[in-house]
């Protein structure tokens, strides 16, 4: 009579099967898990991002920028953060699913959990100052990253009193030469112009300006403020150019105004 | 002497000399084949092969497995993924469910609070139409009938087998349940009860 058992028992001795190693089984939770880590990690990532973007958000001059409220919303939203906050969320839930004990918690409790982590994750991250740098780095490495953070390209916009740039040069003691985003040269006359901040004009500095395009690459400027509203990341630099005395790139200011000097 | 042994006993017994994986088979053989059978309709020799696969995963995974985990639902968690897989593999759908007389009582139980009838066990027809109203159900939830009135696994177990929140299996079987109620409505189960 046929033993079925023993059928089995014999091909898996005739095949040389062995049981996997608890190695291996230790190594695949360890990268389940870690998976998970990095999917939570990444989230909070993407939720200082946010934060990052919606304080520095210009609410108090929106009507310049759209003639609507709604769509200024639009234009200020941080798609690329919220994509890859809802990219690693999936992330999170699929290998949190994935782990030995992940399936007896419901979609919403995993996601819940994973939403408070990167929220925690993401608050601490905002306040170590890391999204400037991150910011300088993913503008111009990451190709689809001006496409979804509109809020960069909303200041070029000189038919509107809108300008932004990086200061070049100076062309005597109230005008500067200004890199605009696009590389478009500009001259920046800035004799009444209010410096937002408490910040001062200086050689690689990027700005933001409010005011009137009265010529062909020729702007004066009612306001200026900095790209980013508390440039820690910046004054940073600054400092350490002043310890080290070592040039910078062209991102950063590392020489006075020529009043200054 | 080996019949008086624990699961967990047998899996370290096997570990340390794999010719007492042969116990654990002998002990599961017919059941996993009759819920195998019972999940997807299909002939014996063909329930036998995706047998065989369950009994050569689960002894590559016996390392994976944890004492503190009933074996019995370790291993039918095995066996439903690899029916499943097996139907993913031939790309067709589990005909149906296969219901004998005897699972037929199982699920008619669902009607008894709906209903006031006496049961003929024996009655083919009764089968028969059981078999017609699982066969259009989804998948899902004939799977979790099977699992609930046919192999007659509580929530917890069910909850290890699926790997489902314990919440969900509730859920599910309750919709199963409604949905067997009003297939057995349309189709005129309780006349033939």
């Amino acid at each position: 009579m046929k033993d079925l058992s023993q059928d089995i028992l014999n091909k898996i001795k005739k095949d040389h099967i062995k049981p996997l190693s608890k190695l291996h089984f230790v190594l695949r939770k360890s990268f389940i898990w870690t998976m998970f880590g990095l999917s939570v990690l990444i989230g909070g990532l993407a939720v200082s991002g946010i934060i990052f973007h919606v304080n520095e958000v210009d609410w108090d001059v929106y009507d310049k920028f759209r003639d609507n409220t709604p769509s200024f919303l639009m234009m200020v939203i941080p798609y690329f953060w919220l994509i890859v906050m809802a990219v690693f969320l999936f992330a999170a839930i699929y290998n949190m699913k994935h782990t030995s004990g992940g399936y007896k918690y419901g979609t919403f409790i995993i996601l819940g959990i994973s939403l408070l982590a990167s929220l925690i994750i993401g608050v601490i991250l905002f306040y170590s100052d890391i999204n400037e740098p991150m910011e300088e780095n993913l503008m111009p490495n990451v190709p689809l990253y001006p496409l979804l953070m509109p809020r960069g390209g909303m200041w070029n916009d000189t038919e509107r009193g809108l300008l932004t740039g990086t200061i070049v040069d100076f062309n005597g003691p109230n005008e500067f030469h200004l890199q605009g985003a696009m590389n478009d040269p500009w001259s920046v006359n800035y004799e009444k112009a209010r410096w937002l901040n408490k910040l001062e004009p200086r050689i690689g500095l990027r700005i933001k300006i409010l005011g009137v395009k009265d010529g062909p690459n020729h702007f004066t400027a009612s306001e200026i403020r900095p790209w980013f509203k508390n440039q820690k990341q910046q004054i940073k630099v600054l400092l350490r150019v002043t310890t080290t005395q070592q040039p910078l790139g062209d991102d950063y200011g590392t020489q006075p105004r020529p009043g200054n000097l | 002497m080996m019949e008086n042994k624990s699961d967990q006993e047998l899996v370290a017994d096997t570990l340390a000399n794999q010719d007492n994986f042969y116990h654990i088979m002998k002990r599961y053989e017919f059941r996993l084949l009759a819920f195998i059978k019972r999940l997807s309709n299909i002939n014996h020799q063909e329930a036998e092969d995706i047998l065989q696969e369950v009994f050569i995963k689960a002894f590559r995974n016996l390392n994976d497995y944890k004492p503190s985990m009933k074996f019995a639902n370790w291993i039918y968690r095995i066996a439903h993924n690899e029916t499943i897989s097996h139907f993913r593999k031939t790309k067709a759908r589990a005909q149906t469910v296969s219901i004998e007389n005897e699972d037929a009582k199982g699920l008619i139980c669902i009607l008894t609070d709906s209903f006031d009838f006496k049961i003929d066990l024996d009655s083919k027809m009764i089968s028969e139409k059981v078999r017609e109203i699982v066969y259009a159900m989804p998948q899902k939830y004939s799977e979790i009938l099977v699992l609930r009135y046919m192999e007659d696994k509580d929530y917890q177990e069910i909850s290890e087998i699926m790997h489902i929140p314990a919440g969900t299996v509730a859920t599910l079987i309750n919709r199963a349940k409604q949905y067997f109620k009003n297939s057995a409505t349309k189709n005129n189960l309780q006349n033939l009860i």
